[in-house]
């Protein structure tokens, strides 16, 4: 029986929230000769929101978002985008699809300003006045030439092409990695604008998680291709805290055999725990038992991140 | 650096195994049969001429690939190290090569042998940037002098002062090392391009390793630049495929000069015609004992456009060039394929439809320069000899002509059919593509100057074109859009 203290394992989404979401992905495996990076994932990505994709390095992040735009086709399983099968995906999906990948390749004999005219040729929707703002935001000086950019300054390409056609779905890979902090601030800032006046679903995947939780209501968490984790920003911020015990009146356990409890440090009079549960009265139960006071402290999504991709190696 | 770690690098039997197998190819059966060199003389020329040259690059290509590393300045001692190790590397290359030699009877003295070898060992390490087809056009301008009139004279130098071409052989190995294991060069070769070395690469040449060598090549090639690129003035592309193969004509040259990349292509097209017409020249007129004169030539040249029969002399040799063409004019019509795919908001249907289309274009370009070179070698040949215009010199020419888009478009279907399979990224799926275009236009040419040529060529080409289009269709609707084709990936080099 799976510990109250584990989510339950994510399973298929169901057949009328699926259609709905821009993104549905049913028993997806995904292997690259010996390796596999994804393994028998289902998820339906809800709608008009901004999810958060999280895992550790090598997790199967960028196969699920390259499986996800179409260019993967999967091993096994079926993936739909826009409500068509990602490897059909033609121009009236492609063109309300937008990827900004971590490594992108750009033709690098072009300007920046040759580039975003000849992309925006593709685009009925490339919207000029979005692209002049971006710009100027990022701080990107369109007559350079793409070779001759920085890492960072190639990222920022990558975002206005990926945009600047106000698609209804942007999937980002670690777009803001190579920003500074005030750029990256911007770009946050415009995911927001993005979702609150078109109602874009985004998707960003990134390892600076104080900048991405500000803006995300969503969590998608993958470790080693299997999905950990799949629920909204806000229930997982109800469940997960840091319980400070500290005892007046005795020594405390050196650990603690509560099933909720994820990581502890505990030496003799304080415990430092790290729980995640929705029983609202556990805390007082706990303090209770050990006569100890009790402070708690919601995570931060820098602090989850941890227990959220440890939970596939609990679970087995 | 241990000889451990050393060892590590050089990949000592995947050296030996390339050298051997190289050696073989460009250096006895090259000088045995182009060459007309007896057996003996070809053994001898390899151990002392050809194969110093190609083990010299098989053991160079290491060193440069580890000094090429940014890692490389920060290790201390390490320049030091590799040139120790690297010389006793030489060592034992020319010890094996001068046994190889001592076995063959030859005319030339040891002292002779030992420096031609110590020079072609060290030669190659001036390659620095890799440049794959350098020894073998090393090896094209050597080989006149090993098997034609101007040999006797090398034999007699050698003969006459061998202490000269020792002490010539080894001032020029201790320039080589000295040079490319200086403290300046190193400490500044890691910023050059991107280098690999063969023994990296083999046997498979679609690596990961051979696209960043790419694409790191082409960011400094684009950085160079300075003729300006042409401009994108559509402002709205539409639905049809014609109007997304324009688009992606321009991301595919939009960055290479006009002139470059449209007579550029009808000119490297026309080049195998002018060189099989050239080659049987060289060896002909400089040939020992049976020189012939650029009047003789051309003359064989004329009666080889009238001729039925396949290559059976220099002059009919010239209008043979078909199956090599072929693959020429595949290759650069499938280096289309060697843009980034994931720009364009197409399905993956219309993507290959539109690559296809742009790739019939380019492969008309091909087609057009081997047709203007069949003109150019025949006008040139009446010329010469003052014979009259006769339009049935033509004849043959016309035919190839038009079977020539049939093999292209066979060639582009074998090409897209066969990239799945790893082993065609290799040096023997080189070798069967080489076959198959071979084969191809030999028969294609058989066909075409029977009579029944005229009766399948529409055919023909329709059912080609049919099968190019369904291979491309079927490629791209699993391809992984991230990743380049692996055959463009090597060859579209420096062309966008």
């Amino acid at each position: 029986m799976p510990s109250p203290a584990l989510a339950p394992a994510p399973t298929a989404p169901a057949a009328d929230t699926a259609d709905a979401s821009p993104v549905v992905l049913r028993s997806i495996t995904q292997r690259f000769g010996k390796h596999t990076a994804l393994s028998d994932v289902s998820l339906a990505l809800p709608a008009g929101r901004i999810i958060g994709l999280l895992g550790r390095n090598g997790a199967g992040k960028t196969t699920l978002l390259h499986i996800a735009a179409g260019l993967l086709p999967p091993t096994s399983g079926a993936c739909t985008t826009l409500g068509t099968p990602s490897g059909k995906l033609d121009t009236p999906q492609l063109t309300r699809l937008g990827l900004v990948q971590q490594e992108g390749r750009y033709l690098e004999w072009m300007t920046v300003r040759q580039h975003l005219d000849f992309n925006a040729s593709f685009y009925p929707s490339w919207d000029r006045d979005l692209e002049k703002r971006l710009l100027e935001a990022l701080e990107l000086d369109p007559k350079r030439k793409i070779v001759q950019l920085s890492p960072g300054d190639r990222q920022k390409v990558g975002i206005l092409l990926g945009t600047c056609h106000r698609p209804a779905l942007l999937l980002l890979d670690e777009p803001i990695s190579s920003l500074d902090p005030i750029v990256r601030r911007r770009l946050l800032d415009f995911l927001l604008e993005l979702l609150r006046d078109d109602g874009t679903t985004v998707v960003i995947s990134s390892h600076i998680l104080n900048d991405v939780e500000k803006i995300v209501d969503w969590v998608v968490a993958l470790e080693a291709g299997e999905l950990v984790e799949n629920s909204p920003f806000d229930l997982l911020q109800e469940s997960y805290a840091e319980w400070t015990l500290t005892s007046a009146a005795g020594a405390l356990p050196p650990s603690f055999a509560e099933p909720f409890v994820l990581q502890q440090q505990s030496n003799g009079h304080q415990a430092v725990l790290r729980v995640r549960t929705t029983d609202t009265e556990a805390a007082a139960r706990l303090a209770a038992a050990h006569r100890a006071e009790l402070r708690t402290r919601p995570l931060n999504l820098d602090e989850m991140f941890p227990l959220l991709t440890d939970q596939r190696r609990r679970r087995s | 650096m241990p000889l451990r770690a050393y060892l590590t690098l050089l990949r000592p039997v995947r050296t030996l195994l390339l050298g051997l197998i190289n050696s073989g190819c460009c250096g006895v059966l090259f000088l045995r049969y182009c060459g007309n060199c007896s057996l003996a003389e070809a053994l001898y020329f390899t151990c002392v001429i050809v194969g110093p040259l190609i083990f010299g690059d098989l053991l160079a290509g290491p060193a440069h690939e580890f000094m090429n590393r940014s890692v490389f300045p920060l290790i201390p001692g390490a320049r030091r190290q590799l040139r120790r190790q690297h010389l006793h590397g030489l060592l034992a290359l020319a010890a094996l090569l001068l046994a190889a030699a001592s076995a063959v009877p030859s005319e030339f003295p040891l002292a002779a042998q030992l420096g031609l070898i110590a020079a072609g060992l060290t030669l190659p390490l001036l390659n620095s940037r890799r440049v794959g087809w350098s020894y073998f056009v090393l090896l094209l301008l050597i080989s006149p002098l090993l098997t034609t009139g101007p040999r006797e004279t090398f034999v007699a130098a050698c003969q006459a002062a061998p202490w000269a071409f020792l002490s010539l052989g080894l001032l020029c190995a201790g320039f080589c090392i000295r040079h490319i294991f200086s403290a300046s060069f190193a400490g500044n070769y890691w910023k050059m391009s991107y280098v690999v070395s063969i023994q990296t690469l083999a046997p498979f040449y679609d690596t990961t390793m051979m696209q960043r060598r790419r694409e790191d090549n082409e960011r400094r090639a684009i950085a160079k630049r300075t003729r300006p690129e042409r401009e994108w003035r559509i402002a709205a592309v539409g639905t049809s495929v014609r109007e997304w193969s324009r688009a992606i004509r321009h991301a595919r040259f939009g960055g290479t000069s006009w002139l470059w990349s449209e007579p550029g292509i009808v000119a490297f097209c026309a080049f195998p015609v002018i060189v099989y017409g050239a080659i049987p020249l060289v060896f002909a007129y400089f040939g020992r004992g049976n020189a012939i004169s650029l009047q003789e030539y051309c003359g064989m040249l004329i009666a080889g456009a009238h001729g039925t029969e396949l290559a059976s002399s220099p002059g009919h040799f010239a209008f043979t060039s078909l199956p090599y063409t072929s693959i020429m004019v595949t290759m650069f019509a499938s280096s289309v394929a060697a843009v980034p795919t994931t720009r364009f908001p197409l399905s993956r249907r219309r993507l290959a439809d539109s690559l296809f289309v742009e790739m019939l274009r380019l492969g008309a370009l091909g087609c057009l320069g081997f047709a203007l070179a069949y003109v150019v070698v025949i006008v040139g040949a009446v010329l010469v000899t003052r014979t009259p215009i006769d339009y049935s010199l033509f004849a043959r020419a016309l035919s190839h002509i038009r079977i020539l888009p049939t093999v292209v478009l066979l060639g582009i279907a074998f090409v897209f059919s066969t990239v799945r399979y790893r082993w065609m990224a290799s040096f023997g799926g080189y070798l069967l593509w080489a076959a198959v275009g071979g084969a191809l236009g030999g028969l294609a040419m058989a066909i075409t100057e029977s009579i029944l040529g005229a009766y399948i060529w529409l055919p023909g080409l329709i059912l080609s074109a049919w099968l190019a289009r369904t291979a491309i269709r079927r490629y791209y609707a699993t391809h992984d859009l991230n990743r380049l084709m692996p055959w463009v990936a090597r060859f579209a080099g420096r062309c966008a």
